[in-house]
């Protein structure tokens, strides 16, 4: 099968709509953003899919920015995260709910 | 010639567009920024406590004075990356302001819990540059790096104080919904860019006006409706975060909740205005296309009317000030919207000259709006940072025994919030005519019934507080801290605590003198667009 235009967009929404469960369905808090890292990367593969069907550069060049983007949120993501364990000593997102009411 | 070394000539001939003049107000506070960050590795504790607050309120002051020299053109400049048309400019200066009021309201913050004060004061400029740059981007990409510049200092700044596990979680569920929001909005990016072949606003707006897009790569190819429709309704769901826009809100009241208030006070008002000057933006873009009105106004109304019932209902039954002031801005947002909806539908209505003077009144007004709310919400948050029990609503009974000052304080931040009935001479009550005049005007009637019904409800938890002040029996205790005097506080000219009293009775003024003579504010947003455009 040949990877049409087509083909490429499909796995980009496949990617995205499993990072999009991943994020409603995982309990520990590196699992869930692996998912948001994985919409994101599914966003990267779209810029990249248009970018070579309509032979433009400008969407390869938009996605090492956003990719760069997600790094620096990976770094803040992990710092409150550790911030997060030293209270409780576990990242299971559904057991941190001291804020509500 | 030889044709690769014609092209390499064509390629170093050619300049861009670029002017660091026209730049000043972004550069200024990337300097400040580092600057703090320098003056904090060079001094100790004592030290850097007594020297960064200086330092930072000065570059703040700073770039908001680069903006009435002029230097910010308006027209897309930075090769279409900016735009710095009266609207931005406002919304940008309604930011620097929410980060100056959290300078001066942070010594007493670091001091009390003990936070690291060079990167509380750097975080604190670098979330106004991301706030800046997001209210004067022209371009999807430059719109979502401005994003994350702010998302992520306010995440850190949410979470920044250690000894807080509600601030650990505040910061965690801040942290993980807005990745989660900024994933949404890059995939909607992706889309509107395979549809229309650019990623610059103005660029997409002329594209979509024509139907095809030709501009970029010559071919002449059908704007496909699909994507469109895909993209904005993903951007837009991105932003409804940003913006605590029903249903995306849940985050609010927790976020406010857990972190410190000077942090909550610059999310609820700067990133929320720099948010919805991207909104505008992208929506005067999109709202060229004409099969854009009719499907745009629908989910946009939906949302703001879902925003304003939710909103007030939720924030009835809030036993915590600051989750009640979360709600109270979901329906502000609410009541924001029909601002948007109008943007939405004018060019379907309007053509040339009258179109554009009629876009004009419209941001106008919506600059209007957001600046009376920020100076509400500021006044508000202000005042409930510097009340021992801030959070708690039974700290304020009967406050106006103890600090009548305080009390009066937020009787105005109350009653302008309120927005209707008998509060005209208040910027609240002023930005919602002036709004809800043009909703009506464009044919939005009964969103805009639906919204001062809402406003009806709002006056129940807004004036319940006012009566909880004013007519309740104090507790018995220590009563709220007197803003100087007490404690620790010296009673300088220059310290803090003189400092923040200036700013609140300033905030208190403005309410006034704003919803009296609300053209002051459009006065001045329109010699700033009139600066030095080449």
């Amino acid at each position: 099968m040949e990877l049409t235009f087509e083909a490429n967009l499909l796995l980009s929404a496949l990617l995205f709509t499993i990072g999009i469960l991943g994020v409603m369905w995982k309990r520990n808090a590196i699992s869930l953003f692996m998912s948001v890292e994985l919409m994101l990367n599914a966003a990267n593969l779209a810029f990249v899919a248009f970018a070579y069907e309509l032979g433009l550069l400008s969407g390869g060049i938009l996605v090492l920015f956003i990719m760069t983007v997600a790094a620096a949120e990976a770094g803040v993501g992990l710092a409150i995260f550790i911030s997060l364990f030293r209270g409780k000593h576990h990242i299971r997102v559904d057991e941190h709910d001291s804020l509500h009411g | 010639m030889n044709p690769i070394n014609k092209e390499i000539q064509d390629i170093v001939a050619y300049v861009p567009d670029i002017s660091l003049a026209s730049l000043a107000p972004f550069l200024i506070l990337l300097l400040g920024g580092i600057v703090c960050l320098v003056a904090d590795a060079a001094s100790d504790k004592k030290g850097s406590r007594r020297i960064l607050p200086p330092i930072a309120g000065v570059t703040l002051i700073a770039a908001i004075a680069s903006f009435f020299l002029g230097l910010v053109p308006s027209r897309p400049f930075v090769e279409g990356a900016f735009y710095g048309d009266f609207f931005a400019q406002i919304c940008c200066i309604v930011c620097l302001f929410a980060g100056l009021l959290m300078v001066i309201l942070a010594p007493r913050l670091i001091e009390r819990r003990n936070i690291p004060s060079g990167e509380f004061y750097t975080l604190i400029i670098f979330a106004s540059l991301g706030m800046c740059l997001l209210a004067m981007s022209n371009e999807l990409l430059t719109a979502f790096i401005s994003l994350e510049i702010m998302s992520l200092s306010l995440y850190v700044l949410t979470g920044i104080d250690r000894r807080s596990g509600r601030a650990a979680e505040a910061a965690f569920k801040y942290f993980i919904l807005g990745a989660f929001a900024s994933a949404l909005l890059v995939f909607g990016m992706a889309f509107l860019y395979g549809a229309t072949q650019t990623t610059r606003l103005d660029l997409m707006g002329q594209v979509l006006a024509s139907g095809y897009n030709t501009l970029i790569t010559g071919e002449t190819v059908a704007v496909n409706p699909v994507w469109i429709y895909l993209g904005f309704t993903l951007v837009f769901a991105g932003l409804c975060f940003k913006l605590t826009l029903a249903p995306f809100h849940m985050w609010a009241p927790d976020v406010y909740q857990g972190a410190n208030t000077p942090t909550a006070m610059m999310i609820a008002t700067g990133s929320k205005v720099a948010a919805f000057a991207f909104l505008i933006h992208l929506v005067t873009a999109l709202s060229f296309w004409e099969p854009f009105a009719g499907s745009a106004a629908f989910i946009i109304g939906l949302v703001a009317i879902v925003s304003m019932i939710w909103g007030n209902l939720a924030a009835l039954v809030q036993k915590d000030f600051k989750r009640m002031m979360a709600y109270s801005s979901v329906a502000h947002t609410g009541y924001m919207m029909v601002g948007v909806l109008v943007i939405v539908s004018l060019p379907a209505l309007l053509q040339g000259d009258d179109l554009a003077t009629a876009t004009a009144t419209v941001r106008q007004a919506i600059a209007l709006y957001l600046g009376g709310y920020t100076i509400m919400n500021v006044l508000a948050f202000g005042l409930a940072y510097h009340l021992d029990g801030e959070s708690n609503m039974e700290a304020y009974r009967g406050l106006f025994w103890r600090n009548p000052g305080a009390a009066f304080g937020m009787g105005i931040a109350m009653f302008s919030l309120v927005g209707i009935g008998f509060t005209p001479p208040t910027i609240g009550f002023m930005g919602k005519f002036y709004l809800f005049k043009e909703g009506v005007q464009y044919g939005f009637t009964a969103v805009v019934v639906i919204a001062v019904l809402a406003s009806v409800v709002s006056a129940f938890y807004y004036l319940g507080l006012v009566t909880r002040m004013f007519m309740r029996e104090p507790e018995t205790g220590d009563g709220a801290v007197a803003l100087c005097g007490t404690g620790a506080h010296q009673c300088g000219l220059f310290t803090s605590a003189s400092f923040t009293r200036m700013y609140l009775i300033g905030a208190g003024i403005l309410i006034f003198v704003l919803g009296l003579l609300p053209w002051l504010f459009i006065g001045v947003g329109q010699h700033l667009a009139s600066g030095i455009a080449p």
